[in-house]
């Protein structure tokens, strides 16, 4: 097993087992400094015990992970400087203020004197909690606690960030500023792991995704290679959703299309069908040309945009471990 | 102008009606600034737990119920009682002050720990550069401010007693070390279960039975106070100082093996959670003998010191031995990286190193270190007494009663190292089968309960022999397999060993060394890891350039940049 010491984060086939159940099953996947890599999956899919791995929780049955080329086995005290970790639940203390909060984890990462009350200060105005410093942690709304709980990952300054749904529960308006944040954080050089069910934030802020189900890494790419933007090449051929609208007669077409073995119909309404149909640019101009030859009246013939909410529905299952 | 001084000027301006308050605030403030620094001496967990408290209802309503009833007892004892004010006043002070000791603190030290695995709070600290032992040494300190908190309450009043008729310094003290003893005794213990059983339902149950435990141990602390108030108040007699040294020893020493436990079990499960609790337990062996050197010097003639020695000896390390043959033999390479690595260190430090072979080899090094220590007062009793004329030694020792029980220690000492072996060969065996089933995490206590199951199987099955078929008990071998061995020695004299029947004897000692080599053998496996090196990337780190002398918070700067500045609102934008 090699590293490589540009990536930030890397899992080189990383399995993690409960007894019998594998929750992660040889998963190899790395992200680079500055770059967002969007995890997701369905529930039980294994993000979370992967990124608990990452983050110094647990340790892998095999395989190996590295955070800035220290092992997450070897060197967790090393990793842990390098690393701020923001779980899908909040931990919270009672009768504590989010300052105190915040300066309890910034001795706890042995931060002293001024550089500690400046980090404090750095990360109150970036997550903007100011006005909210003396307030108690139980009186916070969700969004706030998920900024301070932000926060709390950032006071060191790591490099690597993991957030396990960050954006769970949070209101719209919380999500996009949310979302400004990590991009922020990225445009900063900052290496960010984040696992996310709401897909199209992750579309938006991610550089790369990973799609994971029972454990295994399905597919990894760029959210355009994943949308299927990536490729230009004509010759190749690849699987579409086309919509078709018309004036003729429901059944007229879906007739026609039944009489067709190479389409696949997934949807129709009183004028217009959606089909899957794998082919290259020639055929389907071939079979449009097809089309409008027949009886049928066509006036819009389109292919339907996938979304990485389709990919996702694609790639994956929906089976839980 | 500073902010402070501009809402002073404010508030001024405002009505001067809170002018003193905001006054007070700066003062406040300036001094919060001048002490800040001084912060960082301490645990940060202290600091946190010490905000905590002082906002706490619970500590609040104890610390000021503690202050009524220590006025209202005062009042009332100088009201009340005519004979004996002065140990009447201090009995009551220490019952006042034992709740809080026996009870708040050890509880609150076990539900602040169990609450961080309640709310996940503990994966967030664990992730921290803090280290295992900073998180649970900080627990335990914020307990320790706490007792130093209750006490100050009680302090000023005790101290006074001692003004009055019938008090010494010496009961003073012997109540203050008893109590405090015992209230950090109970906490260290608080933060064992809380860190052993982590698991929220069961963790409800031991809340439980640990509270009811605490108030059993406060009702035993007023029963202790009342009834030997008499002769605690007056002075502590020298008959009794042997068994306050042994009681002082053995609670001290596992209240460390404990402390030292419950940071094993929050430790990252590739680091080395063994040395430590080897160390302790090492420790409490030497705590053992030195007192058993002890009771030799005061009470010469106590003849049962070799039996009760390898008695209480083989128990333990049987105990020990069955956590420890449930470790992992695996070492992580970070654990590898600190195996020694010159040929003394590999004899003598490997022991010490986690692994079940180590493990084994631990236990039954100290089983023979004890087997040693017994040897050492034979020699001292054969070179110093004269048997014929069966007069003391110059050093007044005579623990054997005559010269026949030697050999027969030696035979039962084999008789222990062979029993021992061989169960722990059969554990061994069984945690390697098992132990892919597992986390290795639960591996100690898995082998703990087969070895207890195991042992108590053929002590149930020898027993039922002996009692049906035979009944009656004498020293034979058909419970040579039985955990009663060392109960049974009490019944027998060393000498009755060397009575048994020459042809069970050598197939004894035969059968018995073979297993005893067996399972060396098998054991010393462990020994064949060696040493991996450290990788480059984390020596070049570890040099001690500028930027790494200096602690973390230090350099963070110069090391990670700046945080970006906050993003904008879209409606500020």
């Amino acid at each position: 097993m090699s590293q490589t010491v540009e990536a930030m984060i890397q899992l080189d086939r990383v399995t993690r087992s409960f007894g019998d159940t594998l929750a992660v099953d040889d998963i190899s996947f790395h992200v680079g400094a500055g770059e967002v890599l969007g995890f997701i999956g369905p529930n039980g899919a294994g993000k979370t015990t992967s990124m608990r791995i990452l983050s110094t929780l647990d340790t892998p049955t095999s395989g190996e992970a590295w955070v800035d080329g220290f092992s997450v086995v070897d060197d967790p005290d090393r990793v842990r400087r390098r690393m701020g970790w923001m779980p899908d639940g909040f931990g919270t203390y009672p009768n504590i203020n989010c300052e105190e909060y915040l300066d309890f984890f910034a001795r706890s990462y042995g931060l002293r004197g001024k550089n500690r009350l400046r980090a404090i200060r750095n990360v109150m105005g970036f997550t903007q909690l100011n006005q909210l410093s003396k307030k108690p942690i139980s009186g916070l709304s969700k969004g706030m606690k998920q900024r301070l709980c932000l926060g709390r990952a950032l006071i060191h300054n790591p490099k690597v960030l993991i957030l396990d749904e960050p954006a769970a529960g949070l209101d719209p308006r919380a999500r996009i500023e949310l979302r400004e944040m990590i991009l922020e954080l990225a445009n900063e050089g900052k290496s960010l792991l984040i696992s996310s069910h709401i897909l199209s934030e992750l579309a938006e802020v991610c550089d790369r995704v990973a799609i994971i189900e029972k454990g295994k890494l399905l597919a990894i790419g760029s959210v355009d290679s994943l949308l299927n933007k990536g490729s230009e090449d004509s010759q190749e051929e690849k699987l579409v959703q086309l919509e078709v609208k018309f004036f003729s007669e429901l059944s007229e077409a879906v007739r026609w299309f039944d009489a067709r073995n190479d389409v696949a119909l997934i949807s129709s309404t009183e004028n217009s069908i959606v089909f899957n149909y794998a082919a290259c640019h020639k055929r389907q101009s071939k079979f449009l040309a097809e089309l409008v030859s027949s009886k049928i009246e066509i006036y819009e013939f389109s292919e339907k945009q996938t979304s990485l909410e389709d990919v996702f529905l694609s790639v994956t299952r929906g089976e839980v471990q | 102008m500073t902010e402070q001084k501009l809402a002073i000027e404010k508030i001024r301006l405002s009505g001067g009606a809170a002018d003193s308050a905001a006054s007070l605030d700066f003062e406040v403030s300036k001094l919060d600034n001048f002490l800040d620094p001084l912060s960082d001496w301490f645990s940060s967990i202290l600091i946190k737990e010490a905000r905590q408290a002082v906002k706490s209802r619970q500590f609040v309503w104890t610390y000021v119920l503690q202050l009524v009833l220590v006025a209202a007892w005062t009042a009332i004892g100088f009201a009340t009682l005519t004979s004996q004010l002065g140990t009447g006043l201090l009995l009551g002070y220490f019952v006042i002050l034992g709740f809080p000791l026996a009870v708040i603190i050890p509880f609150s030290g076990y539900r602040s720990l169990a609450r961080e695995f309640d709310d996940g709070t503990i994966r967030l600290i664990s992730i921290t550069t803090m280290k295992p032992r900073q998180i649970i040494l900080g627990k335990f300190g914020s307990a320790l401010i706490q007792l130093v908190l209750y006490l100050s309450v009680l302090a000023p009043c005790i101290s006074f007693t001692y003004l009055l008729e019938g008090i010494s310094i010496w009961a003073i003290m012997v109540g203050l070390l008893i109590s405090i003893g015992g209230s950090i005794f109970l906490t260290i213990f608080g933060l064992f279960l809380a860190g052993s059983f982590r698991s929220r339902n069961l963790g409800v149950g031991v809340s439980v039975v640990f509270s009811i435990a605490l108030g059993f141990a406060y009702f035993l602390w007023i029963v202790f106070c009342f009834e030997t108030y008499d002769g605690m108040f007056r002075g502590f007699g020298n008959e009794k100082y042997l068994i306050a040294t042994g009681f002082t020893f053995s609670v001290g020493s596992t209240a460390l093996l404990l402390l030292a436990s419950v940071v094993a079990q929050i430790s990252f499960p590739s680091d080395n959670r063994s040395t430590l609790l080897r160390v302790m337990m090492l420790l409490q062996q030497m705590l053992f003998f030195g007192w058993f050197c002890q009771l030799l010097c005061q009470e010469p003639f106590f003849r049962d010191v070799p039996k009760v020695i390898l008695m209480i000896t083989g128990h333990y390390w049987l105990l020990m031995g069955f956590l420890m043959c449930g470790e992992s033999s695996n070492l992580s390479r970070r654990v590898r990286r600190s195996l020694p690595r010159t040929l003394a260190g590999r004899i003598f430090l490997s022991l010490f190193m986690p692994g079940s072979g180590r493990g084994f080899l631990f236990a039954m090094a100290n089983v023979w270190a004890a087997f040693l220590f017994v040897m050492f007062l034979v020699v001292f009793e054969n070179f110093l007494f004269d048997w014929s004329n069966q007069t003391r030694s110059r050093f007044g020792t005579n623990i054997f009663a005559s010269e026949a029980e030697i050999p027969g220690m030696i035979i039962s000492s084999l008789f222990v190292s062979w029993y021992l072996s061989l169960v722990f060969l059969f554990n061994r065996y069984f945690w390697r089968r098992m132990s892919q089933k597992f986390e290795p995490g639960y591996g100690p206590v898995i082998s703990l309960f087969f070895g207890a199951a195991l042992v108590a199987s053929v002590s149930v099955v020898s027993f039922l022999i002996e009692e049906f078929f035979y009944a009656r008990w004498h020293l034979s071998f058909r419970w040579l397999s039985d955990l009663a061995w060392s109960f049974n020695w009490y019944k027998v004299s060393f000498e009755d060993f060397t009575k048994l029947p020459s042809v069970f004897f050598i197939v004894f000692v035969i059968q018995a060394v073979m297993v005893l080599v067996l399972a060396v053998f098998l054991a010393t496996r462990d020994f064949l890891e060696v040493a991996v090196e450290t990788p480059e990337r984390v020596l070049i780190e570890r040099q001690p350039t500028k930027t790494n002398r200096l602690p973390v918070g230090e350099s963070i700067d110069e090391i990670f940049g700046e945080l970006p500045s906050a993003p904008r609102r879209d409606d500020e934008a």
